[in-house]
């Protein structure tokens, strides 16, 4: 019985963690989100980038949400994770409400103009 | 300019496609600067609910083969000319009014600012150009198709020789006009019993569908 | 700047020409505004003719054009025969362009509000004295309330993205299209089904259903010629319409549906697809999620329960359900375009989405299409980011799924007259008019006169401009550089079109694009527009090499897209990677998962519902004052059924007053069966407030007076068919 409680009880954690960082400004701000994306990623990750360092193009559309959860969870493999350990948990999150919530598969896919 | 000899100009409308945009109607206004609540061509239609299709009828000045507006001149200001057309000569028209009232299909209008007769003339400034006339050109549906009868490689030959055409005449009077419409288009028996005045002399035959 | 694309006639044309003595034959009257505007050329000299390539602005549609321009006058403008969109065509709208173009009641240069609003007493500034000004009231309103104290609309026109740039770099978030006051929920429910907005291939199409939609009246090219097309090859088209409109006149079939009720039909058509197994089984299986519960759902709809609905009799639903399932999957239940009509129109829409769906017609012949790939680049910018900014929109949260880049003229309408969450006291409108579109005209005079500073950019004195504080004259599409813009035909493929001036601009006119760059170069945002028109183009076709040329050349660049199979194994851009004919993500956001019928809104013994839509010769607010189009259009009626106009004393042609809980108008009375008795019409672009609108000031009535402002659940879009009305003979 406990057991099942318990499962029930992650589901519903994972839920809600779900829920909550789709939702846009309920977590991470996703208007921030865009401009730290745009200040942080877009200059490896843009159509054309030069540089030392020169990422794959990447939009929020260019990935679904899971896959920018996935992203998210393993940035450690990246080989930019140097970048990311610079920025904050808040910013993190802005800049997961923002890809997140404009994915391929999200309700408002967009392109990162 | 035509070296293969006399053209016969005629257009040949398919009403089906015809929506009722009045793309042609405003197309020939500008091309032409028609005078503002003058029209030189129209869209006709059958009632509406009926539990028929309804159908939609382009039209214009027919430059008829037999033209009353032509006989009710009395200066010969409107003649048959050149390609088929029926022209007027703004030079020797005095503005009487005749041909206005002559006509079957309320094609023509005294000019309010010319003080002359006018209607349309298959836009013949554009055929100059080498242009289709403009009600034709923009037409959405290209439910008006124009060309020379008397070229049997042009469309309207084509549509001559394949599809069952009829005309639109009025039931006293046949002018033998020159615009076709397909045959199962339903068009409508509109045309009007033209006015002659007293004074112009009629050739014999002119009423020659009269009882 | 570049100077467009010229075609000098050839000697040999031009000695042609010189034979007719028709040509160029202008009467006084009719061409006194021409003769202001243009040095005349001395004598009798034939007349410079130049053609130039454009594309037409009358409505959204974008038909391309080739102008005829003699001696620097526009005098028509024909239609561009390469231009696969609008397949050689202009309509009366687009032929009335150049009384747009040199339309004595233009917008001649900047005005600045002296009386009070709405009383239409102005007076004239320079340029520099406007944009100053302007440039003032929006630093002094960000310093006040915030950058989201300003909101930004902008109408449907190619340097409306700049209007989008300005207001990002500016920091205001709350930006509005016309888009929440026309078409959001088709593209709400077309998205959430199927991941992409999809197009209708009409033209090979074998069955098509138009349910309050009007194709031969509100064209859309190519759909409204293809219509004509695929009607002479054979294709049915039944037309579901509380009104006997032009399309249900041409159509097969006609159904004076219910309004509200068009749900009711689709879900029976749903019932009968699947209850008799006449969808595509291998289709369905491998592309949708949810069909075990759709297959639950639609049980409760039979056609006979739905005929209780929608009063179209169940044996017709059977029959047209059939009659659909045996030409799918080239048969089509056609999206539509403006929606904004109920308070469900999302879900709606959902369940014409799911009938396509299990007609297996997606990315095939005859049935819906993706849209095809341009190509174009957008130059991107690095916008700032404001930290006093509230952290969203002024209208977020208010609708179950608002698209976050449109939101809701309504919603945020509400919040700019409650001052709540903060409060907004700045709008900039560009080329588009709510005071008369935007239901509930009363609330939008209420919104504004919350405002410090409302600025309007446009062509013409709208309703709109006559309540701004600053109104700036904008030039007319055949005077202006426009940035390339992708433009998708459905079966006609995509295109690049763009547009070079055809003539220089009149007045003092200055292009929205201009207006922009000179106020952010006074709020030091000038790096956000750094460039000029040619050079943004230039970067826009970076990667499209024979662009340039072919705009040049043909007056548009067509993209040959694929048309079929493009979807191919790719996943839907959805939730579950499939057509959602179930949504989880509704489900969470509280909305029905699937469609779940709700009658709509009872009518009252003594009132009508009151519908509005288009016809061929106005484009709402904007056309409607065109010295050529008012000729056939010169004002709006309300048309009202015989029996009830008998019982109320009403005949054709007589004066009555049209009145809802927010307000009222009166207009000529059209009595006509062509609308159903529960049902009364109108349409749009009249009743102006506008004086400066000399040829329809004083004539109609108008919609936004009197609809009140309902809005769909879903998306916040306007709901403009909820209200109920009486109609009575206006006492004199």
């Amino acid at each position: 019985m406990i057991q099942r409680i318990s499962a029930v009880l992650i589901a519903t954690v994972f839920l809600l963690v779900t829920i909550g960082l789709a939702g846009a400004g309920s977590n991470g701000n996703s208007r921030k989100g865009k401009y730290l994306y745009r200040k942080t990623c877009r200059a490896c990750h843009k159509e054309g980038a030069t540089g030392d360092r020169v990422g794959k193009p990447l939009s929020p559309i260019s990935k679904t949400q899971a896959d920018w959860q996935k992203v998210f969870d393993e940035h450690k493999n990246l080989p930019c994770n140097d970048q990311w350990e610079k920025l904050s948990e808040k910013d993190l999150k802005d800049i997961y409400a923002y890809l997140y919530g404009h994915a391929f598969d999200s309700p408002s896919p967009a392109k990162c103009k | 300019m035509n070296q293969t000899g006399k053209k016969k100009y005629a257009m040949v409308i398919d009403t089906s496609k015809c929506y009722d945009c009045k793309a042609c109607m405003i197309a020939c206004k500008v091309e032409n600067n028609v005078p503002n609540d003058f029209w030189r061509n129209w869209v006709k239609h059958t009632g509406r609910i009926s539990g028929m299709r309804t159908q939609f009828q382009p039209g214009g000045c027919m430059q008829c083969d037999a033209p009353s507006c032509v006989e009710a001149c009395p200066v010969g200001a409107t003649y048959k000319g050149k390609d088929g057309l029926v022209e007027i000569n703004p030079s020797r028209c005095i503005g009487c009014g005749n041909c206005v009232t002559a006509c079957p299909y309320d094609a023509r209008y005294l000019d309010p600012l010319k003080h002359i007769a006018d209607k349309c003339d298959f836009c013949w400034h554009r055929l100059l150009r080498g242009e289709e006339p403009a009600c034709v050109a923009t037409c959405p549906t290209k439910a008006r198709v124009f060309g020379d009868l008397n070229d049997p490689r042009s469309r309207v030959s084509e549509l001559a020789e394949r599809e069952k055409l009829v005309r639109v005449v009025c039931p006293s009077i046949n002018t033998e006009p020159n615009i076709y419409y397909f045959a199962g288009t339903e068009p409508l028996n509109w045309p009007v019993v033209p006015t002659l005045p007293g004074n112009v002399h009629m050739p014999p035959g002119f009423w020659k569908y009269s009882g | 700047m570049q100077a467009n694309n010229q075609r000098p006639m050839s000697r040999r044309r031009f000695l042609k020409l010189s034979g007719a003595a028709a040509a160029g034959t202008a009467l006084a009257g009719q061409s006194q505004v021409l003769h202001a505007l243009v040095k005349k050329r001395g004598g009798l000299q034939e007349p410079q003719v130049q053609r130039r390539f454009s594309v037409c602005d009358m409505c959204f549609n974008k038909c391309g054009l080739i102008a005829r321009v003699e001696d620097g006058v526009v005098k028509m403008l024909n239609p561009n025969p390469k231009f696969p969109k609008s397949r050689g065509m202009l309509c009366a709208r687009g032929n009335a362009g150049t009384k747009q173009l040199y339309d004595p009641d233009r917008l001649k240069y900047p005005l600045l509000r002296k009386g009070a609003r709405g009383e239409g007493k102005w007076q004239r500034l320079s340029w520099d004295e406007a944009l100053d000004h302007a440039a003032e009231k929006l630093k002094a309103i960000g310093d006040q309330y915030t950058r989201c104290g300003v909101l930004f609309m902008a109408g449907s026109d190619l340097q409306s993205q700049f209007v989008h740039r300005f207001a990002e770099v500016y920091g205001s978030y709350n930006v509005l299209s016309h888009e929440s006051n026309c078409l959001l929920s088709r593209n709400r429910a077309f998205l959430d089904t199927f991941g992409i907005v999809p197009f209708p291939d009409v033209l090979n199409s074998k069955y098509v259903i138009m349910a309050g939609a009007n194709r031969f009246e509100a064209l859309v090219t190519p759909d409204s010629i293809d219509m004509v097309t695929a009607m002479k090859d054979g294709c049915k088209l039944v037309v579901l319409d509380p009104r006997f409109t032009k399309t249900a006149a041409l159509a097969h079939e006609w159904h004076p549906i219910k309004p509200g009720t068009d749900m009711a039909f689709f879900l029976a058509v749903a019932n009968v697809i699947v209850s008799e197994n006449l969808y595509d089984k291998n289709f369905v299986a491998r592309n949708t999620y949810g069909m075990e519960q759709l297959v639950q759902h639609v049980r409760q709809y039979p056609p006979e329960w739905a005929e209780q609905e929608c009063e179209i009799p169940a044996k017709d639903i059977r029959r047209i359900a059939r009659e659909l399932a045996v030409a799918a999957p080239a048969a089509i239940v056609y999206p539509g375009r403006r929606t904004s009509d109920y308070e469900n129109s999302s879900q709606i829409r959902r369940s014409f989405a799911i009938v396509n769906a299990l007609l297996g017609n997606w990315d095939r012949p005859g049935g819906l299409i993706l849209p095809g790939k341009v190509g174009l680049s957008s130059p991107g910018y690095d916008a700032p980011f404001y930290e006093d900014n509230p952290e969203e929109r002024v209208d977020f949260g208010k609708a179950l799924m608002m698209f976050p880049e449109e939101g809701s003229f309504k919603l945020s309408r509400d919040a700019v007259i409650a001052g709540k969450p903060y409060p907004v006291k700045g709008w900039f409108t560009y080329k588009t008019n709510p005071m008369q579109t935007g239901a509930n005209r009363g609330k939008t005079i209420e919104m504004i006169n919350e405002l410090d500073f409302m600025l309007t950019v446009d062509i013409q004195m709208s309703d709109t401009a006559w309540m701004a504080d600053l109104v700036l004259p904008a030039p007319s599409y055949l005077e202006r550089q426009d940035p390339a813009s992708g433009l998708q035909g459905g079966s006609a493929g995509a295109c690049v079109i763009t547009r070079d001036p055809v003539v220089p601009a009149l007045f003092e006119s200055k292009p929205v694009f201009w207006i922009l760059k000179e106020i952010a170069a006074r709020l030091d945002l000038g790096e956000y527009f750094d460039f000029t028109l040619g050079e943004f183009r230039k970067k826009q076709l970076q990667k499209l090499p024979a662009a340039a040329e072919a705009l040049r050349k043909d007056g548009v660049y067509s993209i040959n897209n694929k048309l079929y199979g493009v979807q191919g194994k790719k996943p839907f851009r959805t939730r579950s990677k499939k057509i959602e004919l179930y949504s989880e993500r509704y489900k969470k956001n509280g909305a029905d998962p699937m469609p779940v019928y709700r009658p709509p809104r009872t009518v009252p013994e003594d009132r009508f519902r009151i519908v509005v839509g288009r016809n061929a010769y106005i484009t709402q607010g904007s056309s409607t004052n065109n010295s050529l189009l008012c000729q056939i259009f010169p004002e709006n009626s309300v048309w009202i059924h015989p029996e009830p106009a008998e019982t109320l004393g009403i005949r054709e042609g007589d004066e009555v007053e049209v009145a809802s809980p927010v307000g009222k108008g009166r207009l000529k009375a059209h009595v006509t069966e062509e609308t159903r008795k529960d049902t009364v019409y109108m349409a749009s672009g009249f009743g102006v407030l506008s004086k400066a609108l000399k040829n329809i000031y004083g004539k109609g009535a108008c919609i936004a007076d009197i609809l009140e402002d309902y809005d769909d659940e879903i998306t916040g879009n306007m709901a403009m068919h909820e209200t109920m009305v009486t109609v009575s003979l206006a006492q004199s």
